[in-house]
């Protein structure tokens, strides 16, 4: 507090930094799995973002010559029954997953979390509309919704996306609706009020930041979610189609082979296991960090 | 003469699933400029929503806020605007009363802001400055979060937003109860120095009445959302007239182990304020409670000059004329 | 032998910003049947010191890192789990500050009063347990007809009755109450401490009152310690402290509540704040507060000083030799 004083302003913006972010990142960086999580997530982020420069093949181009070849050096997690490299599938996979995962979750927070908020905003009549509408929805199993999204809107990247996101949609609007009625009795929303802030004002400047929280933690775990719902309807054939290389596809593709190429399967399961586990695990952390109750 | 602020009949309804909740149930009274009415009762007794529904943050359901000579209980929305810089509130909780993500200066600067009256970042800063210096804060928690902060600075922060406007009302709603005795004392200091220097006008609601009896010109003692007593404060610790104040006020634990005083010990709680049953609503409590008591509502009554108590056996009880 | 003698009491929470020193070596002894008040602000160490005699110190980040603390004579400090356990409940109780959080609200308040008689008795019947829950409940004065309810059924004044009940089931030797009528009103604190006062004499339970209101202090006990920063920095019978009030602290803590009797203009508040107790100054934790502090008062901690007999302040005001 001390050097504070002495640095006076021009050290402002650093201390105010400090107190949000950093404080959330020191108490990130003692979780030791968190960050092993968060690692691996920004690895597999890069290989898939800069994936021609990381895979010595083109994801698509067959060669039926060298089909159902064990990992070796040419091929360190060997090739398809079309002779394509596995890890080139994967490393391309990765981009489809991540994108899936990361479209879909926007879709469900931003429509689910605009739902919750107006239904919480204005209560009464709208609230018990908008609820119950998506209690409708939550009622059916997410897996199985996405399912008949996808069989109704046809197959294919966006519809998959489209349909994962919207299965989500229920949870966002909980969580945000739980958050703003909460924070909507505090004082110093009527505070604002009281000082003339208009609707718009009390709404962005004090409910939002203060119900991000919940929000981010929710959304840094549903991404899992999402790409394993993803995975699972390429898996039955509904979502991302061939020869577009996806996680799910891919394991679907090598069931049929399962007694005579492990490899084939082996290596998309293990993808969709890191990718998942080390979301999972970064998504504890972030809850952890940001949970109030663990603070001081 | 017109006071300040008058309230007239006024009446703040709540509907519940079991029924209308009086919390505010035709209230009289008037402040004049510069003086400070301490407002006293239990908790559920109605004196947080009356200091709401004064300052618009409510609707009243019926009666009259006269501020300056003027009607604002159906204030448009310019005119509530501007009432918005002359009545403010300070709050109970130095904690929930802050909003976690903003500083210190982002707090204090926001009604500088929603009314524009600072035209450049500089002045804003200035004024802003200038504030913290009033409430005692140093400059080097401009950019602090209220989370850093321990309860007695927080209240200060909560004194200075109320005060960016220059005010000329303002509801102190329990401002120290939830504050250390040491800390009580600087705050209430601090509240009274402002008062003197600004020309304050103050409604301060508490449950305390010791901290009441020390800021206040005048008492107004409240019951179930209605007037039970009020006067000037001295008045009233002197002549204690409504039985209802009397067990509050021996009901206050004394540090003066010499002078016990003698307990009058109520019998039960406060009752709901749920669709109120008709006649004196303490009557259910009160050792002199009669008949009549629970049949008919006692009418406020100017029993000693400037001292008007709500009681229909005042005069017996008190042995008076 | 007194029922309760803490010596050099030591507690420190140890987080990953530093250690806090919550409690630095108290000593405090309480006999059969009297009444000790343990007055002091936010953060003194009063629930600290309260939750050390209960072992129920959260460990980690707690930790008891010096001391002893002897009831009838058996150092609790070094007890087994177990054993505690056995003690807790039923030779020393606790009231909580929160009578709304302290019971479980999906038993009615009849079962979980015999629930703690059944616990603490070897062989007691059910129905026995029942029949004792019923007595607690007439004496805390509930009738007993509301067995059967559930603590949201009853007000404020009324759960922390039951919280009582609960604590004296088991007729405790010691009771341990935290703040048991900050969350209540004037009037119904004042129902709540008659009732606590007569249950005292009724089953002659010493008990320690943590508070810090002086005033209910004065109301129902015997004796007091006022805290500061984890020390004790003066105590005595109630009129000494009361009456002949020696700490500058002390002083500062009358001084800062307005009187009912006698109208001042102003206030005399203690300056400044309770100091960080990860952090705590050198020397007397009071000292930079204190309108008296000399040079040795920011250098050296204060000695414990017997003024008069039973009367300790730990001020260097009052050394031999020195000046008051």
């Amino acid at each position: 507090m001390a050097n504070n004083k002495n640095n006076g302003q021009t050290s402002a913006p650093t201390v105010k930094k400090r107190s949000q972010l950093q404080e959330m990142w020191r108490r990130l960086k003692k979780n030791k799995p968190a960050v092993v999580g968060m690692c691996i997530i920004i690895a597999i982020a890069l290989m898939a973002i800069f994936a021609p420069y990381v895979t010595p093949y083109d994801y698509a181009k067959q060669d039926l010559k060298a089909t159902f070849i064990k990992p070796c050096a040419e091929h360190i997690m060997g090739t398809d029954n079309f002779g394509r490299d596995i890890y080139t599938r994967i490393v391309y996979g990765a981009r489809i997953s991540l994108a899936i995962g990361l479209v879909s979750v926007t879709i469900g927070c931003l429509v689910g979390g605009s739902l919750g908020a107006i239904a919480a905003y204005y209560g009464g009549k709208v609230d018990n509309g908008i609820m119950r509408t998506l209690d409708v929805i939550n009622s059916i199993p997410s897996l199985l919704l996405a399912i008949s999204l996808s069989a109704s809107l046809g197959t294919g990247l966006g519809n998959a996306m489209m349909a994962v996101g919207f299965s989500s949609i229920p949870t966002y609007a909980r969580i945000v609706r739980a958050s703003v009625m909460s924070v909507k009795g505090e004082e110093y929303v009527e505070a604002a009020i009281s000082l003339g802030a208009s609707t718009k004002r009390v709404i962005l400047r004090h409910i939002i930041p203060n119900c991000l929280a919940p929000l981010i933690v929710q959304t840094s775990m549903r991404v899992a979610g999402a790409i394993i719902t993803a995975a699972s309807l390429s898996f039955i054939g509904l979502g991302v189609q061939p020869p577009t290389p996806e996680w799910g596809s891919m394991l679907s593709t090598g069931r049929q082979y399962i007694r005579t190429h492990w490899h084939m399967i082996i290596f998309p399961g293990l993808a969709i296991m890191v990718t998942v586990t080390s979301l999972n695990l970064f998504g504890d952390g972030v809850r952890d960090a940001l949970d109030p109750r663990l603070k001081q | 003469m017109s006071a300040y602020l008058e309230v007239k009949d006024l009446k703040k309804y709540f509907k519940t699933p079991r029924g209308m909740l009086h919390a505010v149930d035709g209230l009289n009274f008037s402040i004049e400029k510069g003086h400070t009415l301490g407002v006293v009762g239990e908790s559920g007794c109605g004196k947080s929503t009356l200091g709401r529904t004064i300052i618009g943050l409510l609707d009243a359901t019926g009666g009259q806020v006269i501020f300056e000579g003027k009607d604002i209980t159906n204030a448009d929305k310019a005119e509530r605007m501007e009432l918005r810089k002359k009545m403010q509130i300070i709050f109970q909780d130095p904690f929930s009363s802050l909003n976690p993500r903003m500083t210190v200066s982002e707090a204090i600067a926001e009604g500088l802001i929603i009314h524009k009256v600072c035209k450049t970042k500089q002045e804003l800063d200035q004024r802003v400055s200038e504030l913290m210096d009033t409430v005692g804060l140093a400059e080097r928690f401009t950019m602090s979060y209220p989370h850093e902060l321990d309860g007695g600075r927080r209240q200060r922060i909560g004194i200075a937003r109320a005060l960016a406007l220059n005010p000329g009302f303002v509801v102190c709603d329990e401002p120290v109860s939830a504050l250390d005795v040491s800390i009580q004392a600087q705050i209430l200091n601090l509240m009274q120095d402002l008062q003197e220097e600004k020309g304050l006008t103050y409604m301060f609601i508490t449950h305390d009445l010791s901290v009441v009896k020390h800021i206040s010109n005048n008492i107004l003692v409240m019951y179930l959302g209605q007037l039970v007593e009020t006067c000037e404060s001295d008045e009233l610790f002197e002549h204690t007239l409504h039985p209802y104040t009397k067990a509050l006020l021996s009901a206050i634990p004394t540090t003066d182990i010499d002078n016990r005083k003698q307990r009058i010990l109520m019998q039960g709680e406060l009752s709901s304020p749920i669709n109120p049953a008709p006649g004196c609503r303490f009557a259910p409590r009160c050792r002199y409670a009669e008949e009549r008591c629970k049949m008919e509502n006692p009418v406020i009554e100017e029993v000693l000059p400037g001292h008007f108590v709500a009681c229909h056996r005042v005069r017996e009880i008190n042995d008076m004329q | 032998m007194s029922l309760l003698d803490i010596k050099n009491l030591h507690v420190h929470y140890i987080t990953d910003d530093g250690t806090v020193k919550a409690v630095n070596g108290i000593d405090l002894t309480l006999e059969e049947g009297e009444t000790l008040g343990l007055v002091g602000e936010t953060g003194a160490g009063k629930t600290t010191t309260a939750l050390s005699i209960m072992r129920l110190i959260p460990d980690p980040p707690g930790k008891i890192v010096d001391g002893q603390i002897f009831f009838k004579g058996q150092d609790l400090s070094t007890l087994g789990t177990i054993a505690m356990r056995k003690i807790r409940g039923d030779q020393i109780a606790m009231i909580f500050q929160d009578p709304m959080t302290a019971l479980n609200p999906v038993i009615p308040v009849g079962d979980q009063i015999a629930e703690v008689v059944k616990l603490h008795t070897d062989g007691i019947s059910m129905a026995d347990a029942v029949k004792r829950a019923a007595d607690m409940l007439e004496i805390v004065g509930i009738d007993s007809g509301r067995m059967g309810e559930y603590p949201h059924q009853f007000s404020g004044g009324m759960k922390q009755r039951v919280v009582i009940a609960i604590a004296l089931a088991c007729n405790p030797e010691l009771l341990i109450a935290d703040e048991p009528t900050t969350a209540l009103d004037v009037t119904i604190q004042a129902q709540v401490l008659e009732l606590m006062n007569g249950l005292k004499q009724k089953f002659n339970t010493a008990m320690i009152m943590i508070t810090h209101d002086l005033g209910v202090v004065a109301e129902i006990c015997d004796k007091v310690a006022i805290m500061y920063a984890g020390s004790i920095v003066e105590s005595g019978s109630l009129r000494q402290i009361f009456k002949d009030t020696r700490h500058p602290y002390t002083k500062g803590l009358f001084a800062s509540i307005p009187d009912l009797n006698h109208k001042i203009h102003r206030l005399t508040p203690i300056d400044g704040l309770m100091p960080d107790p990860a952090n705590l100054p050198e020397g007397c934790a009071f000292s930079p507060r204190c309108p008296h502090a000399t040079d040795i008062c920011h250098k050296e901690a204060p000695e414990k000083i017997e003024v008069e007999p039973g009367h300790i302040v730990c001020c260097h005001l009052f050394r031999k030799g020195g000046e008051e």
